[in-house]
């Protein structure tokens, strides 16, 4: 009897300190101001398979034919093309490509007058009277790589005459390699690389932005390889991929499965009438499949096998390893998401509320954090 | 009606002296969610956790069987820390709040300010056009035209911190933001770090960003 007393004393005050710091953090969340928002925070996709193929096969070709024009140039490749093309049009996606590669309706940027409309903050002065950009009046950037006139005048001679409209997609690929290219860069070296993208747009977050993309469509492009993952890395990913389409649940998911969650997110998001998963609760169903316990919020698992630091990369990720992201990456109790990675640069995750289990990619989310290895 | 039988006083005094035990030795366990150390430590913290949990038989401990794992998880364990994506303005504060948290502040209060003003600033005039003609050192060529790499609606810094880079004569300036691109992609949680060195101008200290690319 004395024995039971003290098991149930001792209980009660591992109850009592084990809950003490998570009912802070739920206190914290229930001060926060909530408000809706319909911002989605994640750009989707990342592979070939989301490029409109007529955009696709116009990159390829300008990445084969700009050697012709620029001898000297190295390492042009079609992810670059498709990393500029992602940022300046998301390749001209809604329009209509005819076979010569024509698009239509043509895509115009705003209108640079300085009025702040977009962003615009200087005036350019016309250059072209309206031949390109269709407006006699100012300027503007035209077609799926946004080339000003001025610049696309430039790049028609570099090209020997070849190119001829920028609402062309092959012409408007080749002219970007030419113009990215230079005076003959090597587009392999990183150094070099940044320079091309930054003399498109001198902005340093312009650069990060489109070396992103170009990060993520070259891994993309590789082949998964998935063929050679067995055993329990291959439990782990199949019962993650199992639950594709599964809704987000904020708090939802356990080792067991989808499950309700919890009220409430910051914005006021409630996973109370939803079955589904949040990020880790994905990962924890996942990895006990294979018989792994984890603990369940994500910045915890980061503390859970060997850890594979950020400043390796995600080329150090192989297929089965957690991946986490964070807002201040190498400092962990910042993480606030964890997918599992599938290989080619993609991973398995549960994004956020309003989402379902999905496939994303690794580097067009900022905030890479490394990952850990279990198997 | 009975009454239930009075507790023996060994029983409270054993209890007692569990309890305090017991609660040294949890204060004593590190927070999984404490302020961390830079990286490398963080890294090793990470291993070194990893190597202690083997068992002599070298399998990891973290291939315990399911059925350990609690059947129905209370509430209070599912809570995420973070805030995911897409949160909005509601999310900027708890973002804010752990930035602040994981990188305490080293920095005199006053530097903290200019750094802040700074680099916002700079990350605004980068990343739309806006306020360039203000660092003619970082943007060389802002008497010309700029066609603004992210859109100024709907761009929002979520959090930022000021904070020492090494040495008392440089710091980074921490930024989380939310932006659209020229195509349209409207992403949260971004991350950039702006760097400062203390500089003297006109016989004043003053933080000066260094270029970027």
């Amino acid at each position: 009897m004395r024995r039971w007393g003290c098991v149930v004393a001792l209980l009660l005050f591992a109850a009592v300190c084990c809950a003490a710091p998570v009912a802070g953090a739920i206190g914290a969340f229930v001060a926060l101001p909530t408000g809706a928002s319909n911002d989605a925070g994640i750009a989707e996709g990342g592979s070939a398979a989301d490029i409109p193929p007529r955009m696709l096969a116009a990159y390829k070709k300008a990445s084969q034919q700009v050697g012709k024009h620029v001898p000297k140039c190295r390492g042009m490749r079609w992810p670059i093309l498709a990393g500029i093309a992602k940022v300046e049009s998301n390749h001209a996606v809604g329009r209509n490509i005819t076979a010569d590669g024509d698009i239509r309706p043509k895509i115009y940027g705003v209108l640079l007058n300085g009025s702040g409309a977009g962003g615009n903050t200087t005036v350019f002065e016309d250059t072209d009277g309206g031949k390109w950009d269709g407006n006699s009046q100012g300027e503007r950037a035209v077609g799926p790589f946004q080339f000003l006139p001025s610049t696309w005048e430039g790049v028609v001679e570099d090209a020997d005459g070849e190119v001829s409209d920028p609402h062309n997609a092959d012409d408007a690929a080749l002219g970007a390699a030419i113009y990215l290219c230079g005076n003959g860069r090597d587009l392999t070296k990183r150094t070099q690389l940044k320079a091309a993208v930054f003399r498109y747009n001198q902005s340093g977050e312009y650069v990060a932005n489109v070396l992103g993309w170009i990060d993520q469509y070259t891994a993309a492009a590789k082949d998964p390889n998935l063929k050679n993952v067995t055993g329990r890395i291959r439990t782990v990913i199949e019962a993650a991929l199992s639950q594709r389409g599964v809704p987000y649940s904020w708090g939802g998911g356990n080792a067991n499965g989808k499950s309700t969650g919890i009220c409430c997110s910051p914005s006021g998001k409630s996973g109370t009438n939803i079955k589904g998963f949040d990020c880790s609760g994905l990962t924890t169903y996942a990895y006990a499949k294979a018989g792994i316990s984890l603990p369940r919020v994500a910045v915890a698992q980061a503390g859970v096998g060997r850890r594979i630091p950020a400043s390796l990369g995600t080329l150090a990720l192989k297929p089965g390893d957690l991946v986490f992201f964070a807002t201040a990456p190498g400092r962990d109790a910042t993480i606030y998401h964890v997918g599992i990675y599938l290989g080619s640069g993609q991973m398995v995750n549960a994004p956020k509320p309003g989402t379902v289990v999905r496939l994303d990619g690794v580097n067009t989310m900022s905030g890479f954090a490394g990952g850990a290895r279990l198997l | 009606m009975t009454t239930p039988p009075a507790r023996s006083p060994r029983l409270l005094i054993v209890s007692a002296v569990l309890l305090a035990v017991a609660g040294i030795v949890l204060l004593g366990v590190p927070r999984s969610q404490g302020p961390p150390a830079a990286e490398s430590s963080s890294t090793v913290t990470a291993n070194q956790a990893s190597a202690a949990s083997k068992p002599p038989d070298g399998k990891s401990t973290a291939a315990a069987s399911v059925s350990t794992a609690p059947a129905v998880p209370t509430p209070s364990v599912l809570e995420s820390a973070l805030p995911p994506h897409g949160e909005g303005v509601a999310g900027d504060r708890a973002a804010q709040q752990s930035l602040e948290a994981a990188w305490p502040s080293d920095l005199p209060a006053a530097d903290e300010r200019q750094l802040l003003t700074a680099g916002r600033a700079l990350l605004r005039a980068d990343a739309t056009g806006v306020g360039r003609t203000k660092w003619p050192d970082v943007f060389p060529d802002s008497d010309q035209a700029v066609a603004p790499a992210f859109a100024t609606v709907r761009f929002r810094i979520q959090a930022a911190i000021a904070r020492r880079d090494g040495s008392p004569d440089k710091a980074v300036v921490h930024l989380v933001w939310a932006g659209t691109d020229r195509g349209g992609t409207y992403t949260d949680l971004r991350i950039t770090d702006l760097f400062f060195t203390r500089t003297i101008k006109k016989g004043e200290p003053t933080w000066t960003p260094q270029p970027r690319i």
